[in-house]
């Protein structure tokens, strides 16, 4: 499947390439071209030559992780963190490199704890990372300084309708960007695969200087804060509630008239969709709405809980949903 | 079997303390397929291998020396509190579980009711939630919820209080020969016994060898304490893990991984009997380590030295690395070095006439 496919692959940012790599040969056949730039971006145009409004799709093909900074005379690896909270990482399985060397992140044992141990958070740089060389020498036979260090988290079907996977975001972007440049679109439509989105939007700000779109949707996967304990004003997505539709976050406010226009598109042919309820977070959207004079952003999104953890969790309907609704949206507004 | 090979498959099988009955099931059919092996399971759910000695002009045919192995077959986990909306299940540990260690994991909740097996992950707030504050301290167990992804309604069919949930990890291969997983603690030392008789397959030994795999060392330690006053060993060899040499631990509170299993010395454990083993163990090359502890020993030993009229008991310990945590991490070559150890010992062992620290009865 698709998306098993999709979050098997690893792409920490600036290794975005096998992942890169599976999204042009999913799409060989079912886009006119296919440009990678000099960030790395994947660009592909379906309908090159068709007239009227363009519209551009864009997901970020980047996943959270770890990064290899420094191997100790005794083995152990140290790292840095992108974007990881990190209570998660004592007793986490990794993938070290493109050598997906398993490693693990142990920790003093609870027997041996002091009070003030057991109740403190492990600071990063207290970590390393354990692949079985107790010499440095043993261990850069394998692991080289820079090496990205992704989770090592299957692809996992669960409870109702639920994914669990790595990298859901974005991935399932990039799943939904793929599903719809397969289907029978007669417009001219852009598919963008940015990088290095997790470490500050940075693949989109060359994308958007070069697809002169007149329209931009920018898919990601969003925090889904629906969790035991938390009050329904702070959930910010529901999972199996649909799409949810931006309408605010830290670096872009959406265009109203487009909000309104995907919320028609979505009720008149009956597919659930929400808000997303909250300002927090950033997203590419911001370098589109920058491109050229300004231009229009949509910001839709499939709900995940745990984001940017190993086990974060979508509901399948909602990325059906999705792309349902890019699909008609595209239809109706495309061309135009 | 390789003992790698037999790793890994008990790694697969859940048997949190209380409810060791499948590993147990295993035990039996795995240790019957030894030469010369008979097993049984007793009341408390201990699983005992018996091998019987050989008698020779050198040995006491009347009243052979009975030497007991122990390793617990038990592993920490958890256990089904509560069944909240939404799929959401919260729970409680069973045993030494590390707050720190299981935030973001994923477990199996086995139903006592269906008898399925529901796939869960231990959730965390997302970051707009949580404040610097948060940042500095671990979650704790009773802040966490297992997301089943079930509704309502479906989990509360299937899933009920007291069920069981483990962490699901496999044992899995690192660098140089070493084995990551969970509960290698202590199917660690259950692979020692295994291969101890293994290593005695081809040879003649006087005594008769009982090896028992203990329940619920992690909570009670009471499947020790039974199962020795049933079986009234004379000597009794427990074989556990110890604290591998990591970042963060001293050199005198940890062995190291590759050097060999740890003999324990302090009170807890027999002089004499330590010495039999290293005189074994240099006679035959086995490496060894020692690790001095000055009270309890924090396993089964502690109750099996003074089991009914006393038990001449000895220690020793598989090193491993980030006990009670799911990447515990050991190297299969002390395991087997560990076994030869114990089996060498026990080919020396003719009988226990005239030694005052081996007193038979």
């Amino acid at each position: 499947m698709l998306l098993e496919r999709l979050t098997t692959a690893c792409g920490l940012p600036g290794f975005e390439d096998e992942v890169r790599d599976i999204i042009k040969e999913e799409l060989t056949g079912f886009v006119d071209s296919v440009k990678i730039d000099r960030m790395g971006n994947l660009i592909v145009v379906k309908n090159e030559n068709a007239t009227g409004k363009h519209i551009a799709i864009s997901a970020h093909m980047d996943e959270v992780g770890l990064c290899v900074r420094h191997i100790e005379g005794n083995g152990e690896i140290k790292f840095s963190s992108w974007g990881v909270d990190r209570r998660l990482l004592p007793s986490m399985r990794v993938l070290v490199g493109e050598k997906r060397t398993l490693g693990v992140i142990g920790t003093k044992p609870i027997h041996l704890q002091t009070a003030d141990e057991a109740n403190s958070s492990i600071a990063i740089n207290s970590l390393y990372i354990d692949i079985g060389c107790d010499k440095k020498e043993d261990c850069e036979k394998l692991v080289n300084l820079g090496d990205f260090v992704a989770f090592d988290s299957k692809y996992t079907e669960f409870g109702d309708n639920r994914i669990k996977a790595k990298a859901l975001d974005d991935r399932v972007g990039c799943a939904t960007i793929i599903e719809v440049l397969k289907s029978d679109i007669p417009h001219k439509v852009t598919g963008i695969f940015c990088v290095q989105e997790e470490i500050g939007v940075r693949g989109s700000m060359v994308a958007a200087n070069r697809v002169n779109a007149d329209l931009y949707i920018n898919l990601e996967g969003t925090i889904g804060a629906d969790l035991d304990g938390i009050k329904p004003h702070e959930h910010v997505t529901t999972q199996g509630g649909g799409p949810a539709i931006s309408v605010m976050d830290r670096s872009s406010l959406y265009f109203r008239k487009h909000i309104d226009e995907i919320i028609a598109v979505a009720e008149k042919n009956g597919i659930p969709w929400q808000y997303r309820r909250s300002g927090m977070g950033g997203t590419d959207a911001r370098n589109y709405h920058l491109a050229k004079t300004g231009t229009p952003v949509i910001g839709l999104a499939v709900p995940c809980r745990y984001i940017h953890s190993p086990v974060s969790t979508m509901h399948k309907s909602d990325f059906e949903n999705l792309v349902r609704l890019v699909r008609v949206y595209v239809a109706e507004f495309g061309g135009k | 079997m390789e003992i790698k090979e037999i790793l890994k498959q008990m790694g697969n099988i859940s048997h949190i303390s209380g409810f060791e009955t499948e590993l147990a099931n295993f035990l039996s059919a795995e240790f019957a397929k030894q030469h010369g092996v008979s097993v049984s399971v007793d009341k408390m759910g201990n699983f005992i291998a018996h091998k019987k000695g050989f008698s020779t002009s050198m040995t006491n045919t009347e009243n052979p020396p009975k030497v007991m192995l122990m390793a617990h077959i038990d592993e920490i986990g958890m256990i089904v509190s509560e069944v909240r909306k939404n799929g959401f299940v919260k729970f409680s540990p069973v045993g030494g579980i590390d707050k720190r260690t299981i935030l973001a994991q994923e477990v199996t909740i086995h139903s006592r009711k269906t008898g399925e097996k529901i796939f869960g992950v231990i959730g965390i707030k997302p970051p707009h939630l949580t404040s610097n504050s948060d940042m500095e301290k671990p979650v704790k167990i009773s802040d966490m919820a297992i997301d089943t992804g079930l509704s309502t309604e479906k989990a509360r069919e299937i899933i009920s209080p007291g069920d069981l949930i483990t962490i699901n990890t496999d044992v899995a291969e690192l660098q140089n020969n070493k084995l990551t997983g969970r509960a290698l603690d202590n199917t660690a030392g259950i692979a020692v016994m295994y291969h101890t008789l293994q290593a005695l397959q081809h040879f003649s030994h006087s005594a008769d060898i009982y090896c028992v795999a203990s329940v619920q060392e992690e909570v009670t330690g009471l499947g020790g304490e039974t199962a020795t006053y049933t079986i009234k060993p004379d000597i009794a060899i427990i074989v556990d893990v110890g604290f591998g040499k990591a970042n963060g631990l001293a050199d005198h509170e940890s062995i190291e991984l590759g050097k060999g299993g740890a003999i324990t010395i302090g009170p807890n454990t027999n002089r004499k009997l330590l010495d039999e083993l290293k005189k074994a163990a240099k006679k035959h090359d086995t490496p060894y380590q020692v690790e001095v502890v000055s009270g309890m020993t924090g396993t089964d030993a502690y109750a099996v030295q003074v089991s009914k009229n006393g038990v001449i008991t000895a220690v020793v310990s598989v090193p491993l690395k980030y006990m009670h945590s799911t990447v515990e991490v050991i190297d299969v070559a002390d395991v087997e070095n560990t076994g030869k150890l114990i089996a060498n010992y026990i080919m020396s062992l003719q009988n226990l006439e005239g030694e005052s620290c081996y007193w038979k009865d």
